[in-house]
């Protein structure tokens, strides 16, 4: 079953062996761990803005600090 | 006889990245909470707070277009307040470090502590944390000045070239309006920080444009350059310029003596 790139990011970012294996071969990692062919194609093009337009908004940062 | 519940508050962090850097304690305060206020920009992040207590409010929706962001962050400190005025367990989780570039958690701690009521706030992983990671910069090596871009630029400081500079949101160096939401309008701002700097800098000297990696996809931005190209350099508003020390300063004589000290049994010392 396909699984989300939600998990993924949430899971590599809390899983200490998947974060090790991606680093060693991010495409097949993505693919064993179960994402979409759309979305291994994003780690496969280091399409990163694309991840970053899904899923961050800064224009809405409440980290923007007033001076 | 009834009792009804005192509000509380508590403020988390959730650290830089989506989900790896929250404390257990964190984790813990939003699991218990009565409702959960978010002001988290990714959507991962989001989740993974919504996974812990599904009875979360985004704070993100009182941002408006040209609306000053004072007004905005006034304004998410009473939505915080009033949930506590009303008798519940409140956390409000803010991405990185909830004190660290964030005005509603502070503004809400002193508002309910001022109502006689608990708050609490907890420390987070914040952007500096992973910039003394990522760089290998120890700031207690040379020293270290961390400033606000603008603020900077607007007030009198005066910078030590001794020193490590963080300079935060570089891209917005110079915005004086508080409605701009994007780094376009740096530019001014930049040629500023180059003409200050350069009276204390060679031009030659290395300097870095940083930003943590907030997704674990990718590693953090990491721009080394020399000065004098600073005009030239294309930050977001996550972006923080460092400048690296020249070097430790001379020993002062005059401190050294009347702590009864010489410059070589400092030297000696430091060298056993």
């Amino acid at each position: 079953m396909t699984k989300s790139l939600v998990d993924f990011l949430e899971e590599l970012d809390s899983n200490a062996e998947l974060k090790e294996a991606y680093l060693k071969d991010p495409v097949a990692t993505a693919t064993s761990y179960g994402l979409a062919d759309a979305d291994v194609k994003i780690i496969k093009n280091k399409d990163w803005d694309t991840v970053k337009s899904k899923f961050e908004n800064l224009n809405k940062d409440i980290k923007v600090h007033s001076y | 006889m009834s009792t009804k519940q005192l509000g509380s508050l508590v403020v988390v962090g959730t650290g830089i990245s989506v989900a790896g850097q929250m404390t257990l304690l964190a984790q813990s305060y939003i699991e218990n909470a009565d409702i959960v206020f978010m002001g988290i920009s990714n959507k991962i992040g989001e989740n993974v707070v919504k996974k812990l207590n599904p009875n979360t409010v985004q704070l993100d929706d009182l941002y408006q277009a040209g609306k000053s962001r004072a007004i905005t962050y006034q304004q998410m400190t009473d939505r915080i307040v009033d949930a506590v005025k009303a008798g519940q367990k409140v956390c409000a989780a803010f991405y990185g470090h909830p004190g660290v570039f964030v005005n509603p958690s502070h503004g809400a701690i002193k508002k309910v502590k001022e109502l006689g009521l608990r708050a609490e706030m907890l420390p987070g992983i914040s952007a500096e944390d992973c910039l003394i990671a990522d760089l290998g910069i120890d700031p207690a090596h040379y020293g270290c000045q961390s400033y606000e871009a603008t603020q900077f630029l607007f007030r009198d400081y005066k910078l030590d070239p001794h020193m490590t500079q963080i300079i935060w949101q570089i891209g917005l160096a110079g915005e004086a309006s508080l409605g701009v939401l994007d780094a376009d309008h740096c530019k001014a701002g930049l040629e500023l920080y180059q003409e200050i700097l350069m009276k204390m800098y060679p031009a030659e000297h290395e300097i870095i444009l940083y930003e943590a990696a907030t997704l674990p996809l990718y590693g953090p931005r990491i721009e080394r350059f020399p000065l004098y190209e600073l005009t030239n350099c294309q930050p977001t508003l996550i972006s923080t310029l460092v400048v690296p020390s020249l070097g430790l300063p001379d020993y002062h004589q005059g401190r050294l003596t009347k702590l009864g000290l010489t410059q070589e049994q400092v030297m000696g010392y430091r060298n056993q």
